[in-house]
């Protein structure tokens, strides 16, 4: 078996360059009265930035998700730990979820995945907490359901309480946890009215080609390069469930969410990965209205954010890791709690996709998966046997 | 001594004065169905409601499907707000219904799904029985003596057994001075779940969603108590006597 020759594309748990529209460009229908639209109908295109279509890798602190073939495999990842022991094979019956057809999107948070297939379904499995599997079923379900109400889904985004997809039209649903009105809608759900969460359809966004979902928060980008948000995020001067234009965000080639309100992005190619978000958020140095830059992150097509640290994918197959330390993430033990100096995971140099979540990242490369880091509160954890790479060869 | 050096220690004071220490808080009772998720046609619903909430209940078929006419009873019982709701024209057979909270604010979420419940095909027809109960006692205690969280609580216990029915039932209760008539078609002050052994009105935590008003001027007071059934039938009341020292 080979690997598909289609491009792979990151995963992150809450947000990285999402998959860009399948088939590309649909005209964004004609707005209702009152409801805006994303972008200038006449305004043309821009560049789409560099990224692959459809993402086939994702990744959260104890499993690894990715898409072979068009079928969709996830494991337990790391395996065990400290000592790591020989994991069963990742492309197994034993491993494959199923889910009809050909999977073309995945997205895992900590708490639940998703995946798209070729008939435009969206599949969720995990737990359902806050509505974010959307099928109004039991509080876990370990195999995918059919999310119903979503047809023609071309790309999922998920946070831990709510989950967006995108479709081949340029519109978006979400369902899931609404209580900042991450959503989309003006309606929140009680604990005991999570079986009745259902996608509902964003208005006041049309033409989109991208979305994200960290915690609390989604955006989506319209063909006309317009970023919108939703939800809660004072920097961004989002609040509520109204989407709101992100002007600064516009401008970005490559731009992803992390989960405590913050958001990197390359503003073009051989730039640096520019980053910003709350003061309380991630690492030290994050202001919501000013850019900290990362030099050495020239080059990054691709951007993954956990928790409390980043990677880069470079168009030379490299990823590049900074921020906190914590659970071996950076792929090296270090001694400060925190660097801002991004440095290259040794060992990868054919990265095609990276994923993330907040103790662990992976790389899809050419003929291996890599994985690294694994969270610091699991029992006998030891960071510098977590930072090593591991790696799964992958079939031919 | 000039008036600025008099101000001096009392600028001093409230200038570092942090306030009393922080009583205890408690979480805001949550909206809830409390009666069943299965109604007879001509079954009315028990909701508890934040008192906090201040805006409508609209009952809706299930996803955002078309809003039913109903009326809503309020009986505010402190931290909480019982509601009784009624669809004049009664329920569908088999029909899924949501039960949407919506606040008129303007503040997101304007919308609050909390609950959701199926009324059945068939109607309840017979009213509850309710045996007279023995005794109400008004308890008076300070709770979590010597701690941040100490508190003086006031709750009545009813003693007795369990109304029959063959379905689900509340209780409505009323208190007055022992003197006063109260009207027999009245509406009742509290609408009540048994709960173990006996009907509480309210209870020794200071996080009890339900703190009714209880009287607290010395003297003789009636407790009138009777069982409601899921269609709103109520069996014949029962007067029982307290004293508040």
């Amino acid at each position: 078996m080979k690997l598909s020759p289609i491009p792979l594309l990151l995963l992150v748990a809450c947000g990285g360059e999402p998959p860009p529209q399948t088939p590309p460009v649909v005209m964004a229908p004609a707005p209702s009265p009152g409801e805006a639209v994303v972008g200038p109908p006449s305004a043309p295109p821009r560049a789409v930035p560099k990224v692959p279509r459809g993402r086939s890798l994702a990744v959260r602190d104890d499993q690894v998700c990715v898409v072979h073939g068009g079928a969709l495999y996830c494991r337990k990842e790391p395996y065990t730990s400290p000592k790591p022991a020989p994991a069963p094979p990742l492309f197994s019956l034993e491993s494959r979820l199923h889910v009809p057809g050909q999977v073309i999107d995945v997205a895992l948070s900590r708490n639940h995945g998703c995946a798209v297939n070729d008939e435009g379904k969206v599949y969720c499995w995990g737990s359902n907490e806050s509505g974010e599997r959307g099928d109004g079923g039991p509080e876990e379900r370990p195999f995918p359901a059919l999310v119903p109400g979503v047809e023609g889904a071309v790309g999922v985004a998920v946070s831990f309480r709510h989950t967006c997809a995108q479709t081949a039209s340029g519109e978006v649903y979400c369902w899931g946890d609404n209580w900042k009105g991450e959503a989309g809608h003006d309606t929140a759900y009680t604990g005991a009215a999570i079986d009745l969460v259902r996608p509902v359809k964003v208005a006041g966004v049309a033409g989109i080609d991208a979305i994200w979902a960290a915690d609390g928060l989604s955006c989506a980008r319209s063909t006309s390069h317009e970023v919108r948000c939703w939800g809660d995020a004072i920097g961004l001067g989002v609040e509520g469930p109204t989407p709101t234009p992100v002007e600064h965000l516009s401008d970005a080639t490559i731009l992803a969410f992390g989960n405590q309100s913050y958001w990197c992005r390359t503003l073009s190619e051989g730039e640096p990965v520019a980053c910003r978000g709350q003061q309380y958020s991630a690492w030290t140095g994050l202001l919501p209205h000013r850019d900290a830059t990362y030099p050495g992150t020239e080059g990054a097509v691709e951007l993954a954010l956990g928790n409390e640290h980043a990677c880069a994918r470079t168009s030379a197959g490299k990823v590049i890791c900074w921020g906190k330390p914590l659970g071996g993430v950076l792929g090296r033990v270090i001694d400060p709690p925190v660097t801002v100096d991004p440095q290259p995971i040794p060992g990868i140099d054919d990265a095609q996709a990276i994923a993330t979540s907040d103790y662990q990242t992976c790389a899809l490369g050419r003929q291996a998966l890599y994985c690294w880091g694994g969270s610091p509160w699991r029992e006998n954890s030891d960071a510098a046997i977590n930072a090593k790479l591991r790696r799964t060869r992958l079939p031919r | 001594m000039s008036p600025r050096w008099l101000l001096a220690p009392i600028m001093f004071a409230a200038l570092t004065w942090r306030g009393p220490v922080e009583a205890c808080s408690c979480a805001p009772p949550r909206a809830a169905l409390l009666s069943s998720k299965e109604v007879p046609l001509n079954g009315q619903l028990v909701l508890r409601l934040p008192s906090g909430w201040i805006g409508s209940v609209v009952v809706r078929e299930v996803f955002g499907g078309p809003e039913v006419p109903v009326s809503v009873a309020r009986h505010p019982a402190g931290r909480a707000t019982v509601a009784v709701v009624r669809a004049p024209s009664g329920w569908k057979a088999d029909q899924r219904y949501e039960l949407v909270f919506v606040d008129p604010s303007g503040d997101h979420p304007k919308r609050i799904l909390f609950g959701s419940f199926t009324a059945g095909s068939n109607k309840d027809e017979t009213a509850p029985k309710l045996t007279a109960p023995r005794a109400a006692t008004l308890h008076d205690e300070v709770v979590m003596k010597g701690t941040s969280c100490q508190s003086k609580e006031r709750w009545i216990e009813v003693e007795g057994q369990p109304a029959t029915d063959d379905g689900e039932v509340f209780y409505a209760v009323w208190v007055a001075p022992a003197a006063t008539k109260i009207p027999t078609d009245a509406a009742p002050q509290w609408i009540l779940p048994w709960t173990g052994d006996r009907l509480a009105l309210g209870g020794r935590s200071m996080c009890a969603w339900l703190k009714p008003d209880l009287p607290s001027k010395p003297g003789r007071y009636q407790l009138q108590v009777a069982a409601v059934d899921a269609a709103g039938h109520r069996s014949a009341r029962h007067r029982l006597s307290f004293t508040v020292k």
